[in-house]
């Protein structure tokens, strides 16, 4: 059996279904009997449309073993200078504090401050599972900013770590001095406490990734959509992440009939040979495209039926779509579940 | 106070200043890509910040708003 991996990440261009695709996935999921996250993190929600129920940033009970969470960043962000700015109220001059206030202000709309405050938000929920969640399935924002946000552990684990390291020599350095001068050494170093806490956090979140995620790319049968795919694919393996496989979705039914269908629906299967001779080592699953838009629970577990188990982790009948093989000498790069 | 006490001081405030350049280096101009997450250490070490400036002989923080 193909056990999906526990986290769980769409990506792929806008508009191409992620939003869909990663809501049908936890549905499965969570009637399959798991207990399952769905976390939007693409900062123009679309997740409360396609569940068909008021969403936002704390963790909501959609319907028995299924919750969902919109990621709000912009509450994160604030809430961390928040707190930084109480505790510098404590501690500082006071005379300086407006001055200090008008700098924090600044850092609550600099730009990377919604980026790192949602890969706070992020990387928390990704610790709650195992214990609170045992699946979580993220619909991320278009392929740019995820893989930025993706890059953020990796990134800033170094920068954190040099700051630490120039900590340590500076706290050496006054146990010496204090040492020869006989004063008292200072207790406990607040300073290198949120470092290495920062760091180790950093760690978790790329052990996380590396180990437990598998990363699905959600395209549409067109030029624009397959070119991004395979950068994105090419960034995630550089990267060393695991690649679950790719989702042709919206493909035209053998059944759509009228000649301007007819001509769209041929063009799109070059696309999928194209797709199945640029990437031969994934997993290809195509969705056909539906008469009318997907909305709801009952519908989204329709569209989950036509997922493969790599997917959704429980067995189905399949009711067209489905996985499709590609021709290559690997099918799927299935590793532990 | 002994010269090589004054050195171990001189040195450990040199450090200091090294690491607090990191921390608010876009004061600086420079960027600093974990300036969010670096954030919680403004508490600690904007004081730090504050004497650096005075240090230097600069009254007010070169980047406006930072302490004073």
């Amino acid at each position: 059996m193909n056990a999906p991996r526990p986290l769980t990440f769409f990506g792929g261009k806008g508009g191409v279904g992620k939003t869909t695709l990663a809501a049908a996935t936890a549905v499965a999921a969570a009637r399959a009997g798991q207990r399952v996250l769905l976390v939007s993190t693409d900062p123009a929600h679309s997740l409360s449309d396609v569940l068909g129920r008021a969403l936002d940033g704390r963790i909501q009970e959609v319907e028995p073993g299924l919750s969902a969470v919109e990621v709000d960043a912009e509450a994160a962000a604030a809430s961390h200078v928040d707190d930084v700015e109480a505790r510098i109220t404590q501690s500082f001059d006071p005379e300086l504090l407006p001055a200090v206030r008008r700098h924090l202000s600044l850092a609550r709309t600099a730009p990377g401050t919604l980026e790192s405050a949602s890969f706070d938000v992020m990387a928390r929920f990704m610790e709650d599972c195992p214990a609170r969640f045992d699946r979580v399935v993220f619909d991320t924002a278009p392929t740019g900013h995820t893989l930025r946000l993706l890059a953020i552990p990796a990134l800033l684990s170094a920068w954190v770590e040099g700051l630490a390291r120039q900590r340590e020599k500076v706290a050496g350095l006054d146990r010496m001095y204090r040492n020869m001068a006989g004063e008292d050494q200072p207790d406990a170093d607040p300073v290198m406490a949120a470092l290495h806490e920062r760091r180790s956090r950093f760690e978790r979140a790329a052990v996380r990734l590396h180990d437990d995620a598998s990363f699905w790319l959600v395209l549409v049968p067109e030029r624009l959509p397959v070119e991004e795919t395979a950068r994105a694919d090419a960034a995630l393996a550089e990267q060393g992440l695991t690649i679950g496989g790719l989702v042709v979705n919206r493909r035209l039914p053998e059944n759509a009939d009228g000649t301007f269908l007819v001509a769209r629906r041929d063009q799109q299967r070059t696309y999928e040979e194209e797709i199945a001779a640029r990437f031969p080592g994934r997993l290809v699953v195509t969705v056909d495209q539906r008469p009318r838009d997907i909305a709801g629970l009952d519908e989204l577990r329709a569209v989950a039926s036509t997922l493969p188990e790599a997917l959704t982790g429980s067995e189905h009948d399949g009711d067209g779509g489905g996985p499709h093989e590609p021709a290559g000498p690997r099918r799927a790069r299935w590793r532990r579940g | 106070m002994a010269p090589w006490r004054a050195g171990v001081r001189r040195e450990a405030r040199r450090q200091e200043d090294l690491l607090v350049a990191l921390v608010f280096c876009e004061a600086f101009g420079l960027e600093n890509p974990a300036a969010y997450h670096t954030l919680e250490l403004y508490p600690e070490l904007i004081a730090a910040y504050h004497d650096w400036h005075r240090r230097q002989g600069l009254d007010a923080a070169p980047q406006p708003g930072m302490c004073c």
